[in-house]
């Protein structure tokens, strides 16, 4: 279908048959494991067609023939409601697919069955992947596979994905079933419906342009749901407005809620025959819920978890942070003495060297962040960090749904902003959307961690917590105002899935990890190079003669004509250019101080710089943190912000009233400080 | 009957028992936390908050208080003949969990000190570090070791896929 | 079963099982949550209902709703 399945076809190189397989199964049952499990560390990562939700392709070798397999979002459904259930539903409809593997909780059998009767009518050829068959086990419940298989009209393999139990199994039954043609199971729907059916039917059969894998019940089933993307279908295929017209007529309100009905009976007759269900019992997971959601127990606990991600971050960087650190001192230490012909020393030495330095830095802390939200995440805990703070969000006009990309916020605000689309209201979303760049983001850390190390010393960590908890505050007080003026009324009602727990494993961290850290990197090696050698020119220019980032430069013009706007905040020309940098990326920030400060490229150096220099004490480096806060995190977000809010005006606003509250702050902290005379 | 009012008694006094010692760490490392603080801002060099053997620090004292609040917590539901294998679970591995982080700590301590040399280790020991795990780990360790199996889930084997 | 024991999920009792019996709020709303497996017949017991959201156990998967929503579900006591 897309370019990027031919290149993964490529890569297998063999002859062999290739079958091409998506992955299809609700949140929560084990899907990226089993996705794991399948391929391997051979993933490839990209972007589903126009919309930037990850796309996950891999490839597996087999005996006698190879897997392409794609990794669908989870969903509950295929109504096409919600993003991810559009993307999964269109790629089985024109992914050219062999099979669909429908992976599903044993103990869950009833609501996963679901989606199959979805996938079954869509005319799919399904395999059902019965994964976690040993919390079934110890649910005292049992599945006769052989009658479910029988029932659905598909095989099914049951497995324990996360020991890798039956993964060979599926990959058999893969290849035994992918050729031939499964009949649609046919869920048979009141008289009344079918009758509707049935004339819709007869109109679609007469349309020459319907491709001919569309199967007309199931277009008729969709067009009476009134289903949004049809319209989007009947369209492309250029059929006559009046026949649009006529046939999305039939379509009444209450057909859905009865069409839903008939699958769950059609499911609960098959259950009858397959299923034996044990004692419901509280689970250790309950147990464990009534304490980290306890009423005054469940926000202290939330505040120690987070506290102890931070030290965890910042214990497992250090080390790290001074070998890239002495290395990257070293190396433009190299440059610039062996390097003849001066500027070219300069530019190689000071520009890239040193700044690429100052930005590779971050990577440790960014990665070790990635690392320790992936694990919380994979724990199950997050999730019930949006339940706790489910009751104070209520009370800003929000609800814990919004929280999940508050704290995803602090990796970045992109994927973060993207999150917001799991969303139903479309005013919750944008307030979500607009407070989410108070979060502090990773690439804020390197300035934190510059400053707060330099002037408060054992309290450093203190301090960046402090930091974030005003972004925090600040987000809230956003949220309120918002909700107050442009965005009245009630948000929409809350409801979640909330997984089991599990012990997180090290490898899905890691390579969560590596996924998302990635990105970081990327962007060092474009926007953020530019960014670091267009300010070396600027503080290299005019030419002949002037120090290096010295005041003569032209960034020292450009900084010096702003000045007067911050000087109430304690900052001088060069930490305006740095913060002016900073509107394109944070991570300038520090890499441009080093520029005009100077430090040889590599962070002891910089400290040393910026110890000794005058224009840095700890007063002006806290209101320099706060600034940094608060105002616009980055041109990526901007672009992101305008695209999911659909609006320059909303985006503009963001960042007129970003930068005025990091203004604010940042004046507040500077004044009072000076007043109340703190000796910083 | 008789063995399960003994185990949770025996649980009662073991959830009371270190809920109170966390409680005296925690309030300890709280005030002299504070004072430390006040101390550094006031640049007092040496005064006999560096005299104590564990080195104060406020959100660590806070952190330790949380644990024994949940304990306490789990002590009165107890008291009230309900579950509260949650509340010795998720206090206990909220502890393992900073053990796990001290033990980090202490690791790359030693490497940021003996490998890169780096200048502020210039006065630290091994046992700077090493003090928190020794103070910490007692009560969660014998915790993990009494109730293993309310707090972690063993593998069992699995015949479900066995047939 | 008479009207009067109809209570919306939100005052059910913790530990308490309950039958679903009717979802109030808009179709969309109402066909998306039973698209989820929350829908009417269903019998979900009740795991934690003190501030805040309630918590509800449907087979073996765990729900968390929102106050307001948590009202919205109607429900009749089971043995």
């Amino acid at each position: 279908m897309s370019v990027k399945t031919k290149k993964v076809k490529e890569m297998t190189l063999d002859d062999k048959r290739v079958i091409e397989v998506a992955l299809a199964g609700n949140p929560n049952t084990g899907k990226s494991t089993l996705f794991n499990a399948l391929t391997g560390l051979r993933q490839k990562i990209g972007n589903w067609p126009g919309v930037t939700v990850e796309k996950k392709e891999g490839k597996k070798r087999c005996d006698g023939f190879n897997l392409i397999i794609t990794d669908l979002p989870g969903t509950y459904s295929l109504s096409a409601y919600s993003l991810d259930e559009k993307i999964a539903r269109s790629f089985i409809i024109e992914g050219k697919l062999d099979v669909v593997v429908q992976i599903i909780d044993a103990s869950n059998l009833e609501r996963n069955l679901y989606l199959t009767t979805m996938l079954r009518e869509l005319g799919a050829n399904v395999v059902i992947a019965l994964n976690m068959m040993d919390l079934l086990e110890e649910s005292s419940s049992s599945i006769d596979v052989n009658k479910l298989s029988k029932e659905m009209g598909v095989p099914v393999v049951p497995m324990i994905a996360s020991s890798r139990i039956g993964i060979d199994d599926l990959e058999n039954t893969i290849e035994s079933i992918y050729q031939k043609e499964q009949k649609p199971i046919r869920i048979t729907y009141s008289k009344e419906i079918e009758e509707v059916l049935a004339n819709v039917q007869e109109i679609l059969m007469s349309i020459p342009s319907i491709p001919s894998d569309f199967d007309s019940r199931w277009l008729a089933i969709q067009i009476i749901q009134n289903d949004p993307e049809i319209l989007t279908f009947l369209k492309n295929w250029n059929v006559n407005k009046t026949i649009i017209e006529k046939l999305l007529s039939f379509g009444r309100e209450d057909y859905e809620a009865e069409i839903i009905d008939t699958k769950y009976e059609f499911i609960t007759n098959v259950t009858s025959k397959a299923l034996k269900r044990g004692e419901e019992k509280l689970t250790r997971s309950d147990l464990v819920d009534k304490v980290v959601t306890h009423k005054w127990l469940g926000i202290p606990i939330f505040l120690i978890v987070m506290w102890g991600a931070f030290q965890f971050v910042f214990a497992i960087s250090v080390p790290f942070m001074e070998l890239i650190d002495m290395l990257f001192g070293w190396l433009a230490g190299l440059l610039v003495d062996n390097i003849n012909i001066g500027w070219l020393g300069s530019l190689l030495g000071d520009g890239i060297v040193g700044g690429l330095g100052a930005v590779l830095i971050f990577v440790p802390p960014i990665f070790a962040m990635f690392f320790i939200l992936s694990v919380l995440e994979d724990s199950g805990y997050l999730a019930r960090a949006a339940f706790v703070m489910d009751k104070i969000m209520v009370k800003f006009g929000l609800h814990g749904h919004s929280f999940i990309p508050m704290l995803l916020g602090f990796g970045c605000n992109v994927p973060a902003i993207m999150s917001t689309r799991s969303l139903k209201n479309n005013k919750d979303r944008m307030i979500t959307i607009l407070i989410n760049p108070f979060m502090s983001c990773g690439a804020r850390m390197p300035v934190f961690i510059l400053f707060a190390g330099l002037f408060f010393g054992a309290a450093a960590g203190t301090v960046i917590f402090a930091l974030y908890i005003l972004g925090i505050v600040v987000a809230i007080f956003t949220a309120i105002l918002l909700r107050k003026t442009f965005f009245k009324g009630k948000s929409a009602p809350f409801i979640m899935e909330l997984p089991p727990y599990h012990t997180p494993k090290l490898r899905s961290a890691t390579v969560a990890m590596w996924d998302k850290g990635k990105m970081y990197l990327k962007k060092a090696g474009t926007i953020i190079l530019i960014g670091v050698m267009f300010v070396w020119f600027l503080a290299a220019m005019p030419f002949g003669g002037v120090e290096y980032g010295g005041p003569d430069t032209w960034l020292a013009a450009v900084g010096t004509f702003f000045e007067p706007i911050f000087r109430p905040l304690g900052f001088d020309w060069r930490i305006v250019v740095a913060l002016i940098v900073g509107f394109v990326a944070k991570e300038l920030v520090v890499g441009a101080l080093g520029t005009i400060v100077g430090g040889g490229g590599s962070e002891e150096g910089i400290k040393d710089a910026i110890l000794a220099d005058e224009g840095f004490y700890p007063l002006n480096s806290l209101s320099l943190m706060v600034f940094t806060l608060l105002y616009v995190p980055c041109a990526a977000v901007i672009g992101v912000m305008r695209k999911e809010t659909g609006s320059w005006r909303w985006t503009i606003f963001a960042v007129v009233y970003s930068t005025v509250i990091a203004w604010l702050f940042a004046l507040v902290v500077f004044q009072l400080g000076s007043l109340m005379n703190l000796g910083l | 009957m008789e063995m399960l009012k003994n185990t949770s008694n025996n649980m009662k006094t073991s959830l009371l028992a270190g809920s109170l010692i966390f409680l005296v760490v925690a309030i300890t490392e709280v005030i002299l936390g504070a004072f430390k603080i006040y101390a550094d801002s006031k640049e007092l060099e040496e005064h006999w908050v560096n005299a104590i053997p564990f080195p104060p620090g406020i959100f660590t004292g806070l952190a330790i208080l949380i644990v024994s609040l949940v304990w306490l917590v789990g002590y009165f539901v107890i008291k009230k003949d309900q579950n509260a294998n949650g509340y010795l679970s998720v206090g206990t591995i909220l502890a393992l969990g900073f053990i796990l982080l001290f033990i980090l700590i202490l690791i790359t301590d030693i490497f940021n000190a003996y490998a890169l040399g780096l200048e502020d280790y210039e006065n630290w020991t091994v046992l700077a570090s090493l003090r928190w795990i020794i103070f910490l780990s007692p009560i969660p360790m014998f915790f993990t070791i009494k109730y293993r199996d309310l707090i972690f889930t063993r593998k069992k084997k699995t015949s479900a896929l066995q047939s | 079963m008479n009207e009067i024991s109809i209570i919306p999920l939100g005052l059910v009792p913790e530990g308490k099982k309950v039958r679903i019996v009717s979802l109030r709020g808009g179709h969309h709303l109402q066909n998306r949550i039973s698209e989820m497996g929350l829908r009417e017949g269903i019998v979900v017991s009740i795991i934690k209902n003190s501030l805040g959201p309630v918590i509800i156990a449907l087979e073996n998967s765990r729900f968390a709703l929102g106050r307001g929503m948590s009202m919205k579900i109607l429900t009749e006591p089971i043995n």
